[in-house]
């Protein structure tokens, strides 16, 4: 049965290709493919344990001294949008091009509410907690995870950032997650000041691909870089169908095991620097590998209700 | 095949490499435009006005040299308009008479943030294989240009996208541009009003900053005096070792031309910080070691050009030394021993110093000739080059000579 219906995809795909002569048996084959493309708006929460981010909320009782931290920057890049099987097939999605944010290959998240970082009074009008998806995937399959990757992709990580399209653009939307100095984009820029006065750094968690080189002799863009950065994440939908489900991100989890009242060095919090003591912390709970530590399982997002 | 020992011989003897360099273009037309190197493809659409010995640079494919975004990209440069509050341009911290480097420690940008570097002097910057002190990710100008002026840490001139909007209207706003911007892009319908504005402002900033080119010196006219000659060969020598670092016709070993087919980038540590006695350098500024996390890139920069730095002082990444004086009595001592201060510590004995980086015996009179020689790589035409000055006119509000 699972054979069959494969076969029939596959074959209706490659009629579909051709093109032209169109017969009466074509449309058949069409006809009988039970799949239909649907668009998707799957929302995104951003929390703090029970607290939803915004530029007014206070975060309380954050990490390993209970810091109190007020937002300054909260956005995202993700890419690679992919439905898992529950044989293990990865089915790669389609991200809607023509959707506020996004690109055919990247969305940016911005949960900043407010103009100037969240100093201002006016609306950012680049907020946006939304990955709008075009799936199409045969009914008769058993989705059980959605799955995406954190960041930029390569192929677009080092190109000319001053022609690149939305939400790519720098200066545009893209203008403070360029990470020109090291190379590409910042794939996350959350960043929260502490709100008690004897503090004065804002802890920032800047993830993006280090130890970019680029090829001298040819003056080219840079190489792949060695150290990536890029976290996979998949997410069980434990049977709730993609119309109904919410990613949701929660920062307390994510900042559980750092001390946010301190910096021992390098940036302030992590920004990913390869001596940045903050950073093991961070990789470690969104499944990335920090030096000779292997990746555990995420533990930052997560399905919920829409 | 004579590439590379061309490289190595001109930094040992410049004498030598002005005989090989003639030797090696002789066979190339009088016109300035169109030459022919040894790999046969060195056509320029612009006029490079360079020396016979000096070999063209390399021109990015998706952004060819042209007078129109030359002069374009010179407007451009001047021009405080484009920064967050109309306060800086690039000559805000690039002034011409000083070999466009600005004369202080650490420059502040719009909104008052210091910079962590010493300001560069923008002096063939063409020949570079990679741009600013210490990221080797960073190999083309129009790369270098997106940070200073969208970049966010530090704020230089603080364009982001709240405010690029504003700024381009602004400059749509004066007659002067867009003549200029069509000039400069005529395959397009709109290069100050379309989705490619900021994209051509790069692009002509880029090209204005590849055309300072430099190569018309006493050294170059081989008009040395005597002490500069003594200097010459203390330079030139084993004992100073300062040609490892400083060679080819650009006085740096980070220099790339057409002919150019392999070179390592370069990055060296020369001893100044040693906080920890393991060699650290003081935060933010760690070199290579900040871009690549590799412990043995502690404190490596890249060797700058040393043509026209006697105007660019202070001196090395974090302008941190006064004088070519000093900078010589640090070579000389194998590095720098800090007493106090929070970055105390021993250069001398960092692990990752470079091995070219030993300690000499040097008189006041040999410093003095060395000096001399250095004065000697001042190009005072470069300074006073009327195609390189700001063009807009004393009353107009965007005039920003320093």
């Amino acid at each position: 049965m699972r054979i069959l219906t494969l076969a029939t995809a596959s074959l209706a795909t490659i009629l579909t290709g051709c093109g032209g002569s169109s017969s009466s048996g074509d449309r058949a084959w069409e006809s009988s493919r039970s799949s239909t493309a649907r668009t998707i708006e799957i929302p995104v929460k951003a929390v703090a344990g029970t607290t939803d981010i915004s530029c007014d909320a206070t975060l309380q009782s954050l990490g390993t001294a209970g810091t109190e931290v007020s937002l300054v920057d909260f956005r995202f890049f993700v890419h690679d949008l992919a439905v898992v099987t529950d044989e293990g097939q990865v089915i790669p999605v389609a991200l809607d091009a023509d959707a506020e944010s996004q690109n055919a290959d990247v969305a940016l998240l911005d949960f900043r509410d407010k103009d100037e970082n969240c100093a201002g009074e006016g609306a950012n009008t680049n907020f946006n907690d939304t990955i709008t998806i075009k799936v199409d995937v045969d009914s008769e399959l058993v989705i059980s995870d959605l799955q995406f990757t954190l960041g930029v992709p390569f192929e677009l990580n080092h190109l000319d950032q001053s022609l690149a399209e939305e939400p790519l653009r720098n200066p545009g939307k893209a203008s403070g997650m360029a990470w020109s100095w090291r190379g590409g984009y910042k794939f996350t820029g959350l960043d929260v000041k502490p709100v008690s006065d004897d503090i004065s750094k804002n802890w920032h968690i800047h993830i993006g691909s280090t130890g970019c080189t680029a090829d001298p002799a040819e003056g080219e863009e840079p190489v792949p870089c060695p150290n990536p950065n890029r976290a996979t994440i998949k997410l069980p939908l434990e049977g709730a169908n993609l119309e109904d489900i919410a990613i949701q991100l929660d920062y307390a989890k994510l900042v559980e095991g750092s001390n946010l009242s301190q910096d021992e060095g390098g940036a302030s919090g992590c920004m990913s620097g390869f001596s940045d003591p903050e950073c093991p912390a961070i990789f470690k709970r969104l499944g990335l590998p920090w030096g000779d530590t292997e990746a555990v399982e995420q533990s930052v997002f997560s399905i919920v209700p829409k | 095949m004579m590439k590379k020992p061309f490289l190595l011989l001109a930094g040992q003897s410049p004498g030598l490499f002005l005989v090989l360099g003639t030797l090696l273009l002789s066979g190339c037309p009088e016109q300035s435009e169109t030459r022919v190197d040894d790999q046969g493809a060195s056509y320029s659409a612009y006029d490079w006005q360079l020396p016979e010995n000096i070999p063209l640079p390399r021109e990015p494919a998706d952004n060819p040299m042209t007078e129109e975004k030359f002069q374009l990209g010179r407007h451009l440069f001047y021009d405080k308009r484009l920064s967050v509050n109309g306060t800086i341009s690039c000559s805000s911290c690039h002034h011409q008479d000083k070999a466009f480097s600005d004369g202080v420690a650490r420059p502040a940008g719009a909104t008052g943030t210091l910079h962590p570097r010493n300001s560069q002097a923008l002096v063939n910057v063409a020949w570079y294989n990679t741009l600013t002190w210490g990221n080797p990710a960073l190999s083309t100008i129009e790369q270098q240009i997106m940070l200073p002026l969208f970049g966010d840490d530090p704020i230089e001139h603080g364009i982001n996208g709240a405010n690029s909007e504003q700024i381009l209207m602004n400059l749509q706003s004066d007659p002067v541009y867009a003549p200029l911007f069509a000039a400069a892009f005529p395959e397009q319908d709109e290069p100050l009003f379309g989705d490619t504005a900021y994209s051509n402002i790069v692009k002509s900033l880029a090209s204005f900053v590849r055309g300072l080119a430099s190569f018309n010196s006493p050294f170059d006219r081989n008009e040395l005096s005597a002490s500069a000659k003594r200097g010459s060969a203390l330079f030139n020598g084993e004992k100073l070792e300062c040609f490892h670092c400083h060679g080819t016709y650009n006085f740096s070993d980070a220099t790339v031309d057409r002919r150019t087919s392999y070179i390592e980038a370069q990055f060296h540590n020369n001893g100044l910080y040693n906080i920890d006695g393991l060699g650290g350098y003081p935060e933010p500024n760690t070199g290579r070691y900040e871009l690549t996390g590799k412990a043995h890139h502690m404190g490596q920069f890249r060797a700058p050009s040393l043509r026209n730095v006697a105007l660019s002082a202070p001196y090395n990444h974090d302008g941190s030394v006064e004088t070519l004086e000093q900078v010589i009595r640090n070579y000389a001592a194998g590095g720098r021993n800090i007493t106090s201060g929070p970055n105390t510590g021993d250069g001398r004995m960092s692990p990752y110093k470079d091995s070219f980086i030993v300690s000499f015996s040097i008189s006041d009179s040999e410093i003095a000739d060395v000096v001399a020689f250095l004065e000697s790589l001042t190009d005072e035409e470069f300074i006073n080059n009327p195609r390189f000055s700001n063009p807009w006119t004393e009353s107009s509000p965007q005039d920003s000579a320093p």
